[in-house]
């Protein structure tokens, strides 16, 4: 039974684990026939993590009607999709609305990011103190490695805030083995591998020059330098089998890309992460989670804030935020259809939380984990599909709340990880797939 | 000259912001230098490569006005995690003041500069929305000049006489215009989507201005009057942050183009 009144009065602080599985384990709802129906089942799942946490009214959910205090200045535009409206600052997604499928009654569990974070990328609470593992770790387990890991990380790091790192980031209590490969990205489409950066021989001067890394990996692989090779780690280990194969190089090598193709993502450090992802999966990586990092808003330094607008948010969405992600988003849609992918590849799209629907005293939006927004596309799901309501202000669901349990569920369902598996690896074994979506 | 016709003047493609003309042949302007550092820059036309203005800066410095007389510039720079604060530069001297919104969460944005550097208007976040503030030269005097609904992207007249600004006070970021001390605030305007970063023309009779037009961010232009609407850019995926020529025969502005950004110099006629 769904427990919707207490659920909402909780969520201002720790939700209870009771009625945090209640949420997550409820029995399907509208006539739904429970038990997975027949799909394909995803190659590979790129989720686009927007770190720091959009807000859903100023995006995907917005509310012309509410009051000032709570519409924001932005105006709405149409969709495919009759009667849903996206605000202005998204026109390409708008125009594509029919190729993906959008849920407004997200909820967290947490109002910290670290704690969100974790919960939004584990699926449950014990996420906030990395006592479970990503579902990236989850899905590589269970999928195995080629010649490129199964779960990699595109970012300039894993995400974190001002007090440290999101411990939901990778294995948790699997161990580091099953952290994600992170793999770093330029505005100009250069990679870099954070894990080699303690190699001998390979200056951090020398990362810099990717030929120069790529000759020293080469000449290491030539040599066969026992010695150093014994020295690395295993993220080490990892990246060294990586660069020693000529496919796994190739699929870090955005050179290789038509100059147009690199052009529609655009020259923005999120746009070819993107377009890194999609080659990722193009070349069998199972899990890629893209980290919106704080390339876009240099003006909050030393830290990861991402879509965290405390202050200018309506200055920031228009300026950077929603440019790059209508853009990035749109041209990964438009490169998977065209490369056929689309079918085989899951793209899922959300932050830990959404923000608050009244306006703050900053001018912005503060923490809202009572209801946000996440955006599914391909590996059948239904394009145009709107899955929950929230209510006239965005601060509540006014339908089932779909949680980050249910998101868990369903990636690991589409990849393969199904009910049993999840139960051998007790992970998220109650909780169920959003088969609405499909 | 018409959009076919325009002038690039910078090749790199990276991230850039604000620019304005400092002199007939100068421009200053923000890039992004890395993730984490936003950059003044500034570019003589016709020489090849921009020089850093603050060569020794280590933290982010945005969004460069200068006043009209050259006595002075002001600029915003990052002091912290979303915390941001006003610079008001003295030229001949060198001497700084700075107005400070606080600690925490705390920013101003946007700033301009009297033409003769008396005052610097620019926008603050307040309890009551977001407001139009100016400050005397030294950081003090604080007023505030527009409030009510979101405020942003202020610009003083070339006569120093009035604001152009964008408002949500009505609903939707419109054009607005009103005099120095914050009276007879009106609506320039009223169009479908958003309008930005409202600059003047040299002899005070249009704006140029950012228009979410369909979906695409052009910069158009109007009489104060709302009248003699015209896009000024066309063909570029999104073209932004409009500033005049001083002799009010063109414009230059950051075009995204095969999703690289770059300056542009157009004809306004």
């Amino acid at each position: 039974m769904l427990e919707i009144g207490s659920f909402r009065s909780m969520l201002h602080g720790s939700a209870s684990r009771r009625a945090f599985l209640a949420a997550s384990a409820t029995p399907l709802v509208r006539g739904i026939a429970p038990g997975a129906p027949s799909r394909p089942k995803a190659k590979s799942v790129i989720l686009l993590w927007l770190w720091g946490a959009p807000s859903h009214i100023d995006t995907f959910d917005p509310k012309p009607g509410a009051p000032a205090e709570i519409r924001g200045p932005f105006s709405t535009i149409p969709t495919r999709i009759p009667g849903i409206r996206f605000t202005e600052l998204f026109p390409k997604t708008a125009t594509r609305s029919d190729q993906f499928a959008l849920v407004r009654s997200m909820v967290n569990f947490d109002g910290d990011h670290l704690k969100a974070g974790s919960i939004g990328l584990t699926g449950m609470l014990e996420g906030k103190d990395a006592l479970v593992p990503n579902f990236g770790s989850v899905v590589a387990r269970h999928r195995g490695s080629g010649h490129l890991p199964a779960f990699m990380s595109i970012g300039r790091g894993n995400p974190r805030d001002v007090v440290g790192p999101m411990k939901g980031y990778g294995g948790g209590n699997w161990g580091k083995n099953h952290d994600p490969f992170l793999v770093a990205c330029t505005e100009a489409g250069e990679t870099n591998i954070p894990a080699l950066q303690l190699l001998d021989g390979l200056s951090p001067a020398s990362l810099d020059d990717r030929r120069k890394l790529l000759g020293e990996i080469d000449r290491l692989a030539r040599n066969g330098d026992q010695a150093t090779f014994d020295k690395l780690n295993s993220a080490q280990r990892r990246a060294y089998a990586l660069l020693t194969n000529p496919e796994a190089k190739a699929a870090l090598d955005l050179s290789r890309e038509k100059p147009a193709v690199r052009e529609a993502y655009g020259q923005t450090s999120f746009g070819q992460s993107c377009l890194l992802a999609r080659r990722l999966a193009e070349g069998g990586v199972p899990y890629i989670q893209v980290n919106w990092s704080q390339y876009v808003e240099a003006v909050t330094p030393n830290c990861d804030f991402g879509w965290d607008t405390h202050i200018f948010n309506f200055d920031l969405l228009p300026d950077r935020h929603g440019p790059i992600f209508d853009r990035v988003f749109s041209a990964l849609l438009d490169d998977l259809r065209d490369r056929g992918m689309l079918e085989t590849t899951l793209v899922v799209a959300m932050g830990e939380f959404g923000r608050t629907p009244r306006i703050n005293g900053q001018a912005s939006r503060d923490h809202w984990p009572q209801c946000y927004f996440s955006i599914w596309a391909g590996c059948g799901v239904r394009g145009g599909a709107v899955i929950g309501d929230s209510d006239k202000t965005g601060s509540a669901p006014l339908t089932e709340p779909v949680t980050p349990a249910m998101v868990g569920a369903t990636i690991m369902e589409m990849s393969g990880v199904d009910a049993q598996a999840r139960a051998e690896f007790r992970v998220l074994p109650e909780a169920r797939v959003i088969h609405e979506l499909f | 000259m018409n959009s076919s016709e325009a002038i690039r003047l910078t090749v790199d493609g990276i991230t850039k912001f604000d620019p304005v003309f400092t002199k007939p042949d100068e421009i200053t302007y923000t890039v992004l230098e890395s993730p984490v550092l936003t950059r003044l820059m500034r570019l003589r036309i016709g020489e090849p490569s921009p020089a850093k203005l603050h060569p020794d800066a280590t933290t982010s410095e945005f969004e460069p006005c200068f006043a009209a007389d050259g006595s002075a510039y002001a600029f915003i720079q990052s002091r912290a995690n979303l915390n941001m604060k006003l610079v008001i530069r003295e030229t001949a001297t060198g001497k700084d003041a700075i107005f400070d919104p606080g600690g925490g969460f705390a920013a101003v944005r946007r700033p301009s500069l009297h033409p003769r550097g008396e005052r610097v208007v620019f926008a603050l976040p307040a309890p009551t929305g977001q407001e139009i503030v100016s400050v005397a030269k030294d950081g003090k005097d604080r007023k505030t000049l527009s409030a009510g609904g979101i405020n942003n992207w202020p610009a003083y007249s070339p006569d120093g006489k009035r604001i152009a600004f964008c408002s949500s006070r009505l609903g939707d970021l419109d054009l607005w215009v009103m005099n120095a001390d914050g009276s007879e605030a009106r609506r320039v305007v009223k169009l479908d989507g958003m309008q930005a970063r409202p600059a003047w023309s040299p002899d005070g009779s249009r704006l140029a201005f950012t228009w979410n037009r369909d979906g695409r961010y052009s910069i158009h232009a109007a009489r104060l009057d709302g009248s003699g609407l015209v896009r000024l850019a066309e063909g570029w995926d999104r073209s932004d942050y409009a500033s005049w020529h001083p002799d009010g025969k063109s414009i230059i502005f950051v075009g995204e183009r095969g999703g690289k950004s770059d300056l542009y110099r157009v004809a306004t006629a």
